[in-house]
This record gives structure tokens, sequence and C-alpha cells, in this order.
């Protein structure tokens, strides 16, 4: 005798986005750093943050740190860090 | 109510063969699993008031949802009751609140499990267990709880996302009751519930760290012994702003209780207690920097407030051996939450 059962799991959701548009050159741009608050994070975003100036002439480097690593950025931080960088540098694991 | 089901079907040839198809497919947690029928489900959903895709939560950093026909589905097949159910969905819920930091907690290389402490009528009426071998197994209600919330997570959230570098035997079950016939006000109440309620109150967890003191006839000296392994080096209570899940066992209750401690008492007795110099922390290689001055005097805790202690009574009547369960990281990354269960068996809200 057969048994018909359920799938169990799920997919994500898909959602539609918007890639913002990536820079032809670096020259000149200002670069946000996002530090997502685990140990060492903020020393190796800056290091990168650095290398990148060194490499193509990007300016600043506005350092922004997420109140937990695990949550995404808060909005009202994202939209703070949008009208004051060009390009921006994130994500860091263990 | 719509009763129709979206999930896919899957044809087999016989029981058995389901559970091992979900093996190959990876959808259990390792031990065989009941096979989720139409029938089954609905009949889960039906004992909650619930439509299939009614969404009771979510992980949005994975863009997951889940739904109450998938979270069915995975408490049939944990072994789950219909009645056990709302305690599922209400636990499904809380962990699904923003402060609880799901994310973080299933992913974390920290590998913390979900402690599931329930409350109120709803315990008692699905024949939950409070005494004899709390955290072991033997009890059907606490150990098909708990594992439908690890398959939820495992099914529904992403099992890939799982980086604990060692995990614990909690993460196929963590799920335990209250004694709630001691004078002691249970958690639910402590955190702003009425006693007859029902609630189910998640904390992401260690392992459960066993206190044992036979000694001690004077409360002060049991709850030295407590404070002593809650301030231990190597868990986050020591290094970051951790709950901290406190059981007192009915002999250590009793003794507490000949003195007419309170709860409150308690937890303001283990705040004041499970704290150690900063030099420890420096000495045991938990801080790396030099010794000071002032170091010896300057004092860390291992809560930031007694409120930060969930303090239940539970566990058998024989034996001095009680418990704590450091929390995950940090208060700023993941808090316990306390979520009302909606509808419940015999008895409960």
């Amino acid at each position: 005798m057969t048994v018909i059962v359920l799938d169990p799991t799920n997919e994500p959701v898909r959602t539609s986005f918007k890639k913002a548009l990536r820079p032809e050159n670096l020259a000149g741009l200002t670069l946000g750093l996002i530090d997502n608050g685990k140990k060492n994070s903020d020393y190796l975003v800056k290091k990168i943050g650095d290398r990148l100036k060194g490499l193509y002439n990007i300016g600043g480097d506005i350092l922004v740190k997420k109140p937990s690593p695990s949550h995404a950025i808060p909005k009202d931080s994202a939209e703070a860090l949008a009208e004051r960088v060009d390009v921006v540098v994130a994500g860091i694991g263990d | 109510m719509d009763p129709a089901l979206m999930s896919r079907r899957i044809e087999v040839q016989n029981p058995e063969q389901v559970v091992e198809a979900f093996y190959e497919k990876g959808w259990t947690d390792g031990l065989p699993v009941v096979p989720p029928t139409e029938e089954k489900v609905l009949a889960f959903l039906s004992a909650a008031g619930l439509a299939p895709d009614e969404i009771l939560g979510a992980i949005p950093e994975r863009n997951r949802v889940f739904t109450a026909e998938k979270v069915a589905i995975n408490a049939v097949m944990a072994g789950c009751l219909p009645e056990y159910f709302p305690v599922v969905v209400a636990a499904v819920r809380g962990i699904s609140r923003p402060e609880f930091g799901l994310h973080g907690v299933c992913a974390s290389t920290a590998g913390s499990s979900i402690l599931m402490v329930v409350n109120g009528p709803v315990a008692i009426a699905c024949g939950m267990n409070s005494g004899q071998n709390l955290m072991g197994p033997g009890n059907r209600a606490n150990a098909t709880m708990g594992r439908a919330l690890r398959l939820v997570l495992y099914n529904l959230a992403g099992r890939e996302f799982d980086r604990s570098t060692l995990g614990h035997p909690g993460k196929y079950t963590y799920c335990i009751s209250e004694n709630e016939a001691a004078s002691w006000e249970p958690l639910h109440v402590m955190r702003g519930f009425q006693k007859e309620m029902s609630a189910v109150t998640v904390f992401a967890a260690e392992g459960p760290n066993q206190v044992q003191n036979h000694v001690a006839l004077k409360p002060e000296n049991i709850l030295n012994t407590m404070a002593d392994r809650m301030r231990a080096l190597g868990s986050f209570n020591m290094g970051g702003d951790c709950e901290c899940a406190v059981v007192i066992c009915p002999e250590h209750y009793e003794t507490l209780m000949k003195d007419g401690w309170s709860k409150k008492r308690v937890r303001e007795y283990l705040f004041e207690n499970a704290c150690r110099p900063l030099a420890d922390l420096k000495k045991g290689g938990l801080n790396e920097s030099p010794l000071e001055k002032g170091d010896a005097e300057k004092m860390v805790r291992a809560v930031s407030s007694p409120e930060h202690i969930l303090l239940i009574m539970a566990g058998g009547t024989a034996g001095r051996f009680s418990a704590c369960m450091p929390g995950w990281f940090s208060r700023h990354m993941s808090k316990a939450v306390t979520e009302p269960i909606g509808v419940s068996c015999a008895g409960g809200t």
C-alpha cells in the first residue's frame, strides 16, 4: 500500500531588488566601511579600506558599526551611509 | 479556514520507505521520523485553529518564512501529538521575534540550542515532565516539542547555515516545564503573564551545567556553589552581557524555602555573587591585556541584572543537583522571549 507524505522543506522567498549601479572607476569616489561588530572586524575592514585607497585613489573611509553581527544594518544607518558614500565594503565572518 | 495544503506530495511504497527516503533527502535530525501524511497535518492545524498559509514567523536574513502548514509537517515528523502543536507554534513565534536574533542563534559556531520552558496549564494537560530526569529522555511531550523546533530550523530555516563547532545534545531536543506546585512564582508570571495562562519561553543556551551540593544546609551556600558555576571563564556570561537560565532542584528549593527565600531574593543573590575580578579573566586567558593595578577589585558579573536570570524550580525529588544554562553571545544579539500559547489542549489559554 503506497503512502503519500508531504515535503517538509521550503524555499527562500524570492524577492526582487535592484542592484546599485557599479562604478566603472573608483578614483575620486568615497568609500564606506561596515564593521559588523565582531572582534577585529573594524581592524580588517580598515585594512581593506587602506588597500583600496592605495590601489585606486579612492577617498574617505567612513566607518559604520552594526549594533549586532547577526542582524542587518539598521535601515536609518544604511540610508545615512548611502547619502555619504559611493561604494561600501561589508561582510565579515569569523 | 482554507484547509488546502500546498506542499508537494511524495508517494512512497510503505511507511518504512518514508523514513529511508527522508534520510536520503537530508530531512531528518539523524533519527527516524513519523511520516507526515495530509490527515495528520490537518489534525495538527485544527488543534491550533490555524489556516495552512498562516505565517507564524520568519528568518528575514535568509528570506525564509515559517507557515503553519510547514511547521505542522515538521511537528508530525518529530512525533508530536496534535495537542502539543500550539506549544510548537508559540515557540516558533517566539524565536521569530526580532529580539531573539534567530539567524545568529542558529548559525553561530558557538552551537547554542534553543531551550524551551513551558509554563501554565498546557504543560500539565500535555503531560510534560517537570520532575525526575528533567533534561533526560522518556517523556513524549518534552522530547517531541523540542525536536519539532529543531526540525523546523533544519528544514525551514536552512540547515546549511548551522556552523556549530561542537553543538550539544540539546540540539536534538531541549524542552522542559517548571514544577508549578512550588510556592515560587512560575517563570511566565515573573515575565509578565497571568498564572492561569500558558506560555513558552525560548532561550538560546549552552547545555545544562549540573551543579551538585549535597552538603550545604544554608541557602547562601547552595547559591554560592551555583554562582561559582555561573561565573565560569569559558562561558559567554563572563565574556559578554548574557542572560543565564538556572534550574533549582526540589531538595535545594526546600532548603531555600525553609528560610523563606523567594525567587526574587535568589536572583538578587546570584546576581551579586556570580562575579569574579577582572584579574581572573586576565590570568585565565580570557582577556590578554596586561594586569593592571585595581584589576583584583574590578568585578565582572555573569549577568548585568537580576532580571537576566531565568529561574525555575524543576527536577526529581531526590538528589541535590541543580543546573545553570549559560546564554549565547550577548543580549544585544539575542534575548529570551516568552510567548503566550494561544490555543492549548484542555485547560490552557
